[in-house]
């Protein structure tokens, strides 16, 4: 292909896009209104823009498809075919067709080697299920491109249009020649420069390309539209165009005026259109013969009579059926006034108001992002000095500031507006998603939108269009039941899919409900312990709302219903991986049978969010408002004693959680001169799926910051994630929740728990890395158990235990929690055990459905990670084997004999307490 | 090559440096700065020019020099690279100065250290010795040292 034509190709390639999603839907919608014919109509314009286009491009075999496509449509239009599933299916699968050869087109040049000439045949006999009855005399055979001599009827089909010379303005219409106008006004401004253009370089193939397509575009759609005066005017155009461009003549003066003037005259008609949507009564037939004489190699001086067939036999055979419907009855008709070739005549009706193409302009997405920067930028000079006005006193200058404080915060939501985009875009394609699953899946689903106008940035819309068209699948194929299940159930065969988008407190919120079987909590449950995606301990004390959220967790697939569709196991950890990537959230809640409720949602915007301020040291940080959860201020005798440790880790108590602590001022390795103070903020972030909580020095206030990315030189610091301009002008660093996270560890650790904490079990005596907490006995006795195991460490007061019944129990966290002495169930050497003496007791509390036991032992030793293996099979009950680590003998206790020694033979209300089984992984 | 190239210079120490006029983009006076935790030493902080966050690098680190003496305040020469515009720091600027082409001479193998690999080349001038420095290297090694920090 050669270069000239890239541009043309690369525009066809977009606006073909374009086209097709639109079609998409129209074809469903038309399903339902078979009758519509403003919708047919838009369907079949498109259809053959595609057509033309694709014709005079080369593309044949793309032609050939959107070709008899076209015939099909037009027995539609005409009613001499009725819509059908199965021809709406064809018309679909022909748009998937085009579809798949514009992908070709735009990654290699080329139409590809797929053989389509399946589709054509059952467009074709689709088409001619009805063509037989119909009267044989419309088909006559013209010449058609397209290889198949099947398409003879395209050229009446193309040309019934022009038969009828009153417009058609019906309410479908009107949007058609909207459209129409805005496209031929542009045109038309593009055609005049590009004819000066031509005259300069009468060669240069590329332009005298793009003009013949700009022109015959016109005809084409106004040929559709049934405006003859118009598409005769073009038509002649078209034609000696088609002579320039084959060579057949040069261009020179008088051409290019009597174009130009061609340009005038059509620009004329449309505003005509526009204001009555009628051509005018202006008489062009003096343009006509100067443009076919013109065509016929003569000068516009010398008068000659001229038959208009001569002139249009040679578009007819070199580029579509398009070109060949014929124009020429006009210009024969048309009486041969000579005319001065001059743009005189376009001056003429003037145009007040060409309202249509003014009110909408096309700007260029990276343009906008460049006004959106140099607006952050405004709307941080703004903040320093509105906060510098408020220091001084001058009257003037704070009245002057505080006007530009309204300009700037105008200005920002303007250019934020024009980067934002109605939802409905991307839900367009919904209908047909929809439709096709539904029917693949033998469903019945009515799809409901609501508030497709919602508007949000155009990079959110990009970001949410695969996670929403995956929840739509999904609900689709997993929600909804089939009709014969639903009737069963009570409900409406028919299932009801409703979208919903709306805008509220500064976030956009998208509803995805469907009214299907809904999520099985209990499913959840067994499927998520079934896949280690969270142990039972931690599913059981779970409740419905965080055991349907489940589905979100990694790993978690709907294997067993893998279907074409859906369920192929990315899942939807992915959806909601990328709407958190952009600052979103996402729930999903459902009930059995009543249906499922998703709701999402993402934030309007991503170059100024709202942030957090927070000092440390001498510096102030910001941290962004969507990681954060809330703040916790800590005073007096709370921030003295608040704070427990964990072998050196601290931690809070948040609600009867337990929140790791991150310091922040360690984590950035700052001094903090306030490390002693009897007030202690922290701010409780979520980074993934785990919390925890950040104390800093002071929290300032939430300020809207601009995001400015770090220079290379700071790239590799994760507790950064970007900086922003302070209102006073400082620079001040933007923290990444995650990073600061996976610094201190938080999230890692939490990640396994969740993750692989059930793995961990069953493989801790198999010799893989484990981490053991490792605590003594008596004198010399050391026994560990995996630390995965381990809820918590505690200390008790000797004298805070007591009794209950026979057993030994304490007060723990407002609650009674039984207590087991592994010194006694082991009775080791020393009996009672030597240390046991002190006051207090470490013990190690170990919780399963809620409810804890205390273990307590005589000193914990130390927490490591090794690679276990058994070295000697124990026969004594209550130990799993006996394991070397940090090469001293260590036994490793059995917890669920010693739970079931120490409390179950007492009482039988821990029947429950099962500790996953440790004991099948046994090897010697 | 033209014959004669102008360089804007600066003092770092005992050292008279220079980097291609074209290459700075202005020069202005110490400024006060946003320190980067845990960033390298070479990292001194960030610096709002005008709207623009851009990095200021110690020069007097990067070349494994001694700080600067106390109370003395160094001064700003910002830089266009490749990663975009990065703000030197140094003890004083100089005049710009052009020089004749036959007075370049590349360093002296007997140069070592960060210094040899920072200097591009070196004029000879009638007095002193003015050391071309390689901005892009300059900026560059950072996230490096950060590792070594």
């Amino acid at each position: 292909m050669e270069d000239g034509m890239d541009s043309i190709v690369n525009e066809f390639l977009v606006e073909s896009y374009e086209n097709l999603d639109q079609l998409d839907a129209d074809l469903v919608d038309l399903e339902q209104n078979p009758t519509d014919q403003g919708l047919l109509a838009g369907i079949f314009r498109t259809i053959h823009t595609i057509k033309g286009t694709c014709g005079f491009l080369g593309f044949s075999k793309l032609e050939s498809i959107a070709h008899v496509g076209e015939n099909l449509l037009s027995k539609l239009r005409e009613g001499e075919l009725s819509l059908s599933a199965e021809i709406t299916s064809a018309l679909l699968s022909m748009i998937d067709a085009i579809r798949e050869i514009l992908s070709n087109i735009e990654s290699n040049q080329d139409e590809g080697a797929v053989d389509y000439s399946e589709l054509i045949k059952t467009l074709t006999l689709l088409n001619e299920g009805e063509t037989g009855v119909v009267t044989p005399a419309m088909s006559t055979p013209k010449e058609s491109p397209a290889p198949e001599n099947k398409t003879k009827t395209s050229a009446e089909n193309t040309s019934e249009p022009e038969a009828e010379s009153a417009p058609v303005v019906d309410e479908g219409m009107e949007s058609i020649i909207k459209e129409f106008l805005v496209e031929s006004y542009e045109n038309l401004d593009q055609l005049d420069g590009e004819l000066v253009d031509l005259e300069q370089n009468p060669t240069d193939e590329s332009l005298l390309a793009s003009i013949f397509r700009t022109i015959h575009t016109i005809k084409g759609t106004c040929g559709f539209l049934g405006y003859t005066k118009l598409e005769s005017i073009a038509h002649v155009g078209e034609n000696l165009l088609s002579q320039m461009r084959e060579g057949k003549l040069a261009l020179n003066a008088e051409i290019t005026s009597a174009l130009l003037a061609m340009v005038d005259a059509i620009r004329n008609i449309l505003s005509y259109i526009e204001e009555d949507r009628t051509e005018g009564s202006t008489d062009y037939s003096g343009l006509v013969d100067t443009l076919t004489r013109l065509n016929n190699g003569e000068s516009v001086g010398t008068v000659a009579p001229v038959s208009a067939e001569e002139s249009t036999p040679a578009p007819a055979e070199e580029s579509k059926p398009a070109v060949s419907e014929s124009a020429s009855p006009d210009v024969k008709e048309s009486e041969a006034t000579p005319v001065a070739a001059s743009g005189d005549k376009g001056s003429a009706p003037a145009r007040q108001d060409r309202g249509v193409s003014e009110t909408s302009i096309r700007v260029d997405v990276g343009l906008l992002d460049t006004l959106m920067n140099l607006v952050g930028e405004l709307v941080l000079a703004r903040n320093q000095i509105v906060q510098y006005s408020s220091s001084e006193k001058d009257p003037k200058f704070s009245a002057s500031s505080q006007t530009l404080n309204m300009i700037t915060t105008e200005l920002q939501e303007g250019v934020m507006k024009t980067r934002m985009q109605p939802i409905g875009n991307i839900w367009d394609k919904f209908p047909r998603v929809v439709r096709d699953l539904a029917l693949s899946c033998g469903k019945k689903v009515k799809l409901e939108m609501d508030g497709k106008d919602t508007e949000l940035d155009k990079t959110l819309i990009e970001a949410i269009k695969d996670p929403l068209t995956h929840i739509v699948r999904n609900a689709v194929d997993h929600g909804i039941e089939s009709p014969e299940k639903r009737v069963a159930n009570g409900k409406n065969e028919e299932g009801t899919l409703s979208l919903k988008a709306f805008h509220e407190g500064g976030q956009v919120n998208i509803e995805i409900c469907d009214d299907g079987g809904g999520i099985d909590p209990e499913k959840i449950k067994n499927k998520a312990i079934d896949k280690n995606v969270v142990t039972s301990e931690q599913a059981a004390r779970m409740n419905d709302r965080e055991l349907v959220n489940l589905i979100f967790a990694p790993g978690f697939s709907t294997a067993e219903k893998v279907t074409n569709v859906s369920g192929r196991g990315v899942g939807m950890d992915v959806v909601r991986t990328n709407i958190e990537k952009i600052g979103g959230t996402v729930d999903i809640q459902g009930t059995v049978n009543m249906g499922t409720t998703l709701k999402v949602k993402i934030p309007l915007t991503l170059a100024i969010i709202p942030a957090l301020i927070v000092t440390c040291g001498e510096n102030r940080y910001a941290i962004p408002q969507v990681n954060l959860l809330e703040l916790v201020r800590l005073e007096g005798e709370d921030a003295k004693n608040g704070i427990e440790m964990i072998q050196g880790t601290p931690v809070y108590r948040l609600r009867g959680n337990l929140l790791p602590l991150v310091y922040l001022h360690k984590e950035l390795q700052v001094p903090c001169a306030s490390e002693n103070s009897d007030i202690l903020n922290i701010v409780v972030l979520q980074a993934g799926d785990r919390h925890f909580g950040l104390v800093v020095y002071g929290i300032n206030d939430t300020e809207e910051i601009v995001v400015k990315p770090l220079g290379s030189q700071l790239k590799g610091i994760t507790a950064f994630a970007g900086a922003t301009i302070m209102g006073d002008g400082k620079v001040a660093l933007i923290l990444d929740g995650m990073g600061l996270a996976q610094k201190a560890g938080v999230v890692t650790e939490g990640r396994q728990q969740l993750g692989q904490g059930a793995k961990d079990m069953d493989d801790s005596v198999q010799g893989d890395k484990q981490t053991l907490l490792i605590f003594g006995i008596g004198d010399t006795g050391r026994m560990a158990i995996p630390l995965s195991m381990v809820a918590r460490l505690e200390e008790f007061k000797r004298s805070s235990v007591e009794q209950s019944g026979d057993q030994t129990v304490v007060q723990y966290r407002g609650e009674i929690m039984p207590l087991v002495f592994l010194s006694k169930t082991f009775s080791t050497s020393n009996g009672n055990g030597n240390g046991s003496e002190s006051e207090m007791m470490p013990a190690v509390v170990y919780t399963q459905d809620g409810k804890s036991i205390g273990i307590i032992v005589d000193r914990i030793i130390d927490i490591v990670e090794e690679t276990i293996t058994v070295k000697k099979e124990s026969n004594r009950s209550g130990i799993l084997g006996t394991v070397v680590v940090q090469n001293k003998v260590t036994d490793l206790v059995d917890l669920e004999a010693v739970v079931t020694m120490g409390v179950l033979s007492q009482t039988t209300e821990y029947d429950q307490v099962l500790v996953p089984q440790l004991t099948t992984g046994v090897e010697a | 090559m033209s014959d004669e190239k102008q360089f804007c210079t600066f003092y770092l120490d005992d050292l008279f440096f220079g980097v291609e006029v074209l290459k700075v983009q202005e020069v202005f006076r110490f400024q006060e700065m946003t320190s980067v935790p845990l960033a390298s030493k070479v990292v001194k902080g960030l610096i709002n020019l005008r709207g623009q966050i851009i990095t200021a690098i110690d020069l007097r680190q990067r070349l494994e020099l001694d700080g600067l003496e106390e109370g003395k305040l160094p001064m700003n020469i910002v830089v266009r690279t490749n990663d975009g515009a990065v703000s030197l720091l140094v003890d004083e600027i100089g005049d710009v100065v052009e020089v004749p082409y036959e007075s370049y001479e590349p360093p002296p193998d007997t140069v070592k250290g960060t210094t040899r690999e920072l200097v591009q080349g070196v004029y000879k001038l009638q007095d002193k010795l003015l050391l071309i420095l390689d901005t892009e290297k300059a900026v560059q090694v950072c996230a490096t040292a950060q590792a070594e920090s």
